[in-house]
């Protein structure tokens, strides 16, 4: 029995491939599988794939694929299913795959509607003993890629279910009327409003795992959550609030796992806010060539430091996250590698902030009262999600009333939130986002001129500096991790000296689980794979 | 009332200062300091639930008079006209009763934000049909009385004896289902901030609750004391719009039979079987009686 | 009872009739959707899609028509029965969607709205046997502030006594999950879950139906056929039952026909509170990811049955008060 944090996805959406919503990681970890998987200490290993090759200084990957997969429906897995896949799928559909791997490749994919086709991608199927291959062709040293072929990241579909059929959408991730097939341990077996049932797969090519016969999800009310665990309506809980923390931990039939990792390999999220540089309502074509006009309040780095001086950080992780997680040292997340080991991020200091603010002309009419400048008074607007992000904008708001700014809180939804940030139509909002195991994945698209795109998860800030562009790019290239490090020790200095977000906490995850049941892996691959309950 | 009146009104006398203002160490019970505890940034609770009494009834009183108007004009002028005018009234009034009132302000405030501005306006245009129809059926059984016969054939102009002698007649009705409206726009304000759709800046008492959600097994003092002001302003203003009703004196009561029954629960109990007679389509909402 | 033709002509004529208003709200709901920031496209595009797919989702979910032509279109399926797919939920029918949740949202509903009716015609008619008794002022008063209690506080309240304090019953969901009960079993455990969210939704429903029995009990009883059946030796009891109670169950009837409606809407928030897997979900995901057939379904629902509960509440009028029929 597994208690969700998010809501329950529907049957029809069960296709990690092409839809990213909440829920679906998991569901993903049960029925699907990925090329290659990543382990608790963030290192490829073998999943569909035997093995792989490294050509070309890092251009030319060749895995090899396992000869004894077969799909849930009895279908053995070829080499075209896997290019298909991508294909026609997660190059199209995947938000995190077709961002990062797509633009990549040696010749462009065809994009929808035409037919699926990538020239990059080949297949070579099993012969006699010669087992099958897939090779991915980039333009360029590509050094990312096996940290980006998991289950959550790239799930290989059958292509046969689509014969005849339309390629997979978000909008119908499975022809009408069929059910989930994968190649995971466990199949589908059934789903309604209130839980979705699977069964072990006794075809696993991990064999004999699974362990367990049935596995039950089912969403969980946030404020019900700690007790359904301790009265053993669930055994398995992801997603523990930190109010609900102590007595979980004082509880004997409940342990806690707390980390920082999630299934598939992303690593810690950061909660950060996005500064609008441009005046609200650019188009992100006119920002990216930088002939937007700038913000009238934020366009000016004065503004944005004097912000970041003015956050009371110290409670922010009590009161804002309760406890789960940490504040934020460095605009790449600390459970990478390069992350910037100096804390560079400017720290509280309030006279600071009302200095700079001073300076700035944005003068105070009196105490507790708002600054003006020329009249027009220092008031922005900031978005954010409900939970987390409402806690944190809440609290920015008390702390920058005292510095005589005030702070207009608007919380919207997802929809909202994503047409605001293509429309540019914000001053300051809230961005929660997990960098992945490389900086390739999550931070570039962040910071780089060629991602002011107006896309969500992009360069909301509008922020451009060739020299970032330049060390951007000379890092994808590079293979040596020393050399890597160096350059993006020397894009963190560069960015939080222009500031274009405020990096201000890292989330971590924290999972409950009964005693009975052991085996569970939080943090990496396929949770249940190897997990048993003893009772 | 006069206690929420007065919280409402001398909010920055009671609890000054800035409602989100964080004043002490965060999630600590009841203590002399603060006398409702501490929510999780801190913030004194007793200082949010006079704020968020304010605010309510900031919302209370803009869609009460907006309804008012549009209520009182719509019933007033649907019963005193008659003829193709009531018609077309009425069959306004049908279509704005039938509107899943909850459902529709949950669509508007998920799409276009929780501002109280966009909630105002959607209740008071929204809110009247009630009063419109409590109105149109007491203007109806006015018009056959001796004294409107009197000031008609005396040549009064329809406007003036609308406003002279049916306006003064229909008003103690309308002030108990004014009452009513004033709680229902509580309780919908409060019901939309607790499934997270209130407005971020402004301390309401559902946005409070919603808050205390969270937080419930380690800290009940948050929703109890907002949650018990809910209940305190909703009696509060039942019972007096009872009491108005009575000063405003010797009136046919809206469901014809009065009876004395405890308390000041008549409005209530009077008022209520108006949400339903009429229903969708019935064109003579007087009916079940 | 009424000739069975003039009945009919009675409710096709309230059906009629409520065509325009139903059609108002759905149009107005439509724009509403069109109005809002953001469209299905972009929640299913969740965390950044291809321009070129999210371009073809849009043609394909018709967005990039124009808006009355999507209107059209829909209203056309609806006619022929079709509520359309979902947009977000893997062209999932709405009915199916609907139709998964409607079961435990009018369970709670409906138990809500008996169990309240039943209790609250029970101490109303207690009280107007005793009236200004001590029974009656303290149902008055109890009544009275229960009507004022926002039911997701009470649920709230009623979870941390009930549940997490002494662990009596369960926080939330409709069913124990790692159990596999059948026949009376799961018809219990469904139950166990079912006390604290029908509690929480009937309260205030309680606290009107007994209120109103009262008043009109004691009208009733004040008539003169009672006094009648009073002189000719019927016990207290039974010219109350007997007598009063058929015709002081009007108001009644009508208050509990016409907030099934409320009950509907209000249902969402407590199904919130209790993890209930009924429409309120649906509802609030829906309206968070512009699923539009989903909501206009939705809205189709509750209007529908607020005119069909209102239909049969006038029905059940006539039929127990014969001088209501004229009309």
């Amino acid at each position: 029995m597994v208690g969700l944090n998010a809501p329950l996805p529907a049957q029809g959406i069960l296709n990690p491939a092409v839809s990213t919503q909440g829920g679906m990681q998991q569901a993903a970890g049960l029925l699907f599988n990925g090329l290659v998987e990543i382990d608790e200490n963030a290192e490829p290993v073998p999943e569909l794939a035997t093995e792989w090759e490294i050509l070309d200084d890092g251009a030319t990957y060749v895995f090899t694929l396992r000869d004894d997969v077969v799909f849930h429906d009895g279908t053995p897995l070829t080499a075209e299913d896997v290019k298909w896949t991508y294909e026609a799928a997660l190059l199209r559909n995947h938000a995190r795959t077709q961002a990062s791997i797509g633009p990549a490749l040696a010749e462009p994919c065809a994009p929808a509607p035409e037919p699926p086709s990538c020239p990059s991608i080949e297949a070579v199927e099993a012969s006699g003993s010669t087992p099958a291959t897939i090779t991915f062709r980039f333009a360029d040293a590509y050094g990312p890629l096996l940290q980006q072929l998991t289950h959550t990241e790239g799930a290989i579909l059958p292509k046969h279910v689509w014969d005849g059929q339309p390629p997979p959408t978000a909008a119908l991730p499975w022809p009408e009327g069929q059910d989930p097939v994968g190649t995971g341990p466990f199949r589908f077996v059934s789903h309604d409003a209130s839980e979705i049932v699977y069964e072990r797969n006794p075809d696993y090519f991990g064999t004999p795992q699974p362990y367990l016969d049935r596995v039950v999800q089912r969403a969980v009310e946030p404020a019900a959550q700690a007790q359904a665990l301790a009265g053993g309506e669930i055994d398995w809980l992801w997603g523990v609030s930190g109010q609900d923390l102590p007595a979980l931990e004082a509880n004997p039939d409940i342990e806690i796992d707390i980390g920082s990792q999630s299934a598939g390999g992303s690593t810690n999220c950061v909660l950060k806010v996005v500064f609008n540089l441009f005046e609200r309502g650019a188009d992100p074509a006119t920002v990216r060539e930088g002939s937007a006009a700038p913000h009238p309040i934020l366009g000016d780095l004065a503004v944005r430091q004097a912000i970041a001086h003015a956050l009371d950080t110290d409670v922010y992780v009590d009161q804002v996250l309760q406890g789960n997680g940490t504040l934020a040292s460095s605009p790449i997340s600390s459970q990478i590698e390069f992350a910037h080991k100096d804390d560079p991020i400017p720290a509280f200091d309030p006279d600071e902030a009302a200095r700079l603010l001073d300076e700035a002309g944005w003068v105070s009419p009196g105490e507790g009262e708002v600054r003006t400048r020329d009249g027009q008074p220092l008031v922005l607007e900031m978005v954010h999600f409900a939970g987390n992000e409402s806690n944190l904008a809440t609290k920015m708001s008390q702390d920058l009333a005292l510095v005589g700014v005030e702070l207009r809180l608007q919380q919207v939804d997802g929809s909202g939130k994503t047409a605001l940030y293509g429309d540019r139509d914000f001053d300051t909002m809230v961005v929660s986002h997990c960098q992945g195991t490389d900086p390739e994945i999550g931070v570039r698209r962040f910071y780089h001129t060629t991602a002011i795109t107006g896309a969500p998860f992009t360069n909301g800030a509008g922020y451009s500096n060739p020299e970032v562009d330049a060390l951007f790019d000379e890092a994808a290239a590079e293979v040596d991790q020393e050399v890597r490090s160096d350059l993006y020790g020397q894009i963190q200095d560069l960015v939080v000296a222009d500031l274009p977000y405020l990096w201000i906490l890292e989330t971590v995850t924290v999972r409950a689980h009964t005693v009975d049941c052991q085996g569970l892996r939080p943090y990496t691959g396929h949770f249940l794979e190897a997990a048993f309950c003893d009772r | 009332m006069v206690v929420v009146v007065v919280v409402s009104v001398l909010v920055d006398v009671i609890a000054p200062g800035d409602p989100f203002a964080s004043s002490g160490p965060s999630l600590r019970p009841p203590t002399a300091d603060h006398l409702m505890g501490t929510d999780n940034f801190g913030r004194d609770i007793a200082r949010a639930v006079a704020h968020g009494v304010r605010t309510s009834m900031t919302i209370v009183c803009w869609v009460v008079v907006m309804s008012l108007v549009i209520g009182l004009a719509v019933g007033m002028i649907s019963g005193y006209r008659g003829g193709w005018v009531d018609d077309l009234l009425s069959r306004t009034t049908e279509v704005f009763q039938a509107i899943p009132l909850f459902f529709l302000a949950l669509l508007v405030v998920g799409f276009f934000g929780a501002g109280i501005d966009h909630l105002i306006l959607l209740l008071g245009f929204t809110s009247w049909e009630l009063l419109a129809r409590v109105v149109r059926a007491q203007t109806l059984s006015l018009r056959q009385l001796e004294f409107m016969e009197a000031a008609r054939s005396s040549g009064a102009s329809s406007a003036r004896i609308i406003v002279r002698h049916v306006l003064p007649n229909v008003l103690p009705a309308a002030v108990v289902v004014m009452a009513l409206v004033g709680s229902r726009v509580i309780l919908i304000e409060a019901a939309l901030s607790f499934i997270g759709l209130g407005d971020p800046n402004q301390v309401s008492l559902g946005y409070l609750i919603y808050s205390a959600q969270p937080f419930l097994r380690v800290a009940w003092w948050m929703s109890v004391f907002p949650g018990l002001a809910i209940v305190v302003a909703v009696l509060a203003i039942n019972l007096t719009g009872e009491l108005i009703a009575d000063v405003l004196g010797p009136r046919r009561t809206i469901s014809g039979a009065r009876t004395r029954i405890g308390g000041g629960a008549k409005g209530l109990v009077q008022a209520e079987p108006q949400l339903a007679p009429g229903t969708l389509a019935s064109p003579d909402p007087e009916r079940p009686r | 009872m009424l000739p069975v033709s003039s009945a009919v002509r009675f409710v096709l004529r309230r059906l009629v009739r409520a065509v325009p208003a139903v059609g108002t709200i759905l149009v107005l709901t439509f724009v509403l959707i069109q109005l809002a920031p953001g469209d299905a496209v972009d929640a299913l595009a969740g965390d950044g899609g291809d321009q070129a797919t999210n371009d073809y989702l849009r043609s394909y979910l018709q967005l990039d028509r124009p808006i009355w032509e999507q209107f059209a279109s829909y209203v056309g399926n609806l006619l022929r029965g079709d509520l359309g797919v979902s947009f977000v939920q893997g062209g999932t029918p709405v009915a199916e969607l609907i139709g998964e949740r409607v079961t435990a949202t009018l369970l709670l509903v409906v138990t809500a709205l008996v169990l309240s009716s039943l209790a609250g015609v029970l101490l109303g008619a207690l009280a107007a046997r005793w009236p200004y008794g001590r029974f009656d002022a303290a149902l008055s008063t109890v009544s009275l502030v229960a009507y004022a209690i926002p039911g997701f506080w009470l649920a709230q309240l009623l979870v941390l006594v009930f549940a997490i304090r002494t662990g009596w019953l369960p926080v939330q969901g409709m069913t124990d999950a790692r159990a596999e009960y059948t026949g009376l079993a799961a018809a219990a455990d469904v139950a166990r879950h079912l006390v604290l969210p029908a509690a929480v939704l009937s309260i205030s429903e309680l606290a009107l139906v007994s209120r109103v029995t009262r008043s009109g009990l004691l009208t009733e009883l004040s008539r003169d056929y009672v006094r009648t059946a009073r002189a000719k030796g019927a016990t207290e009891r039974r010219s109350i039952l007997g007598h009063a109670l058929p015709n002081a169950m009007l108001p009644v009837v009508t208050i509990i026909g016409t907030r099934l409606g409320l009950l509907l809407t209000y249902a969402v928030v407590t199904e919130t509170v209790f993890g209930w897997p009924g429409l309120g979900a649906l509802l609030l995901s829906a309206s968070q990811s512009r699923d539009r057939p989903v909501l206009l379904g939705l809205v189709l629902l509750v209007s529908v049955s607020v005119v069909l509960a209102n239909l049969v509440t006038d029905l059940v009028y006539g039929w127990i008060d014969p001088r209501a029929r004229q009309h």
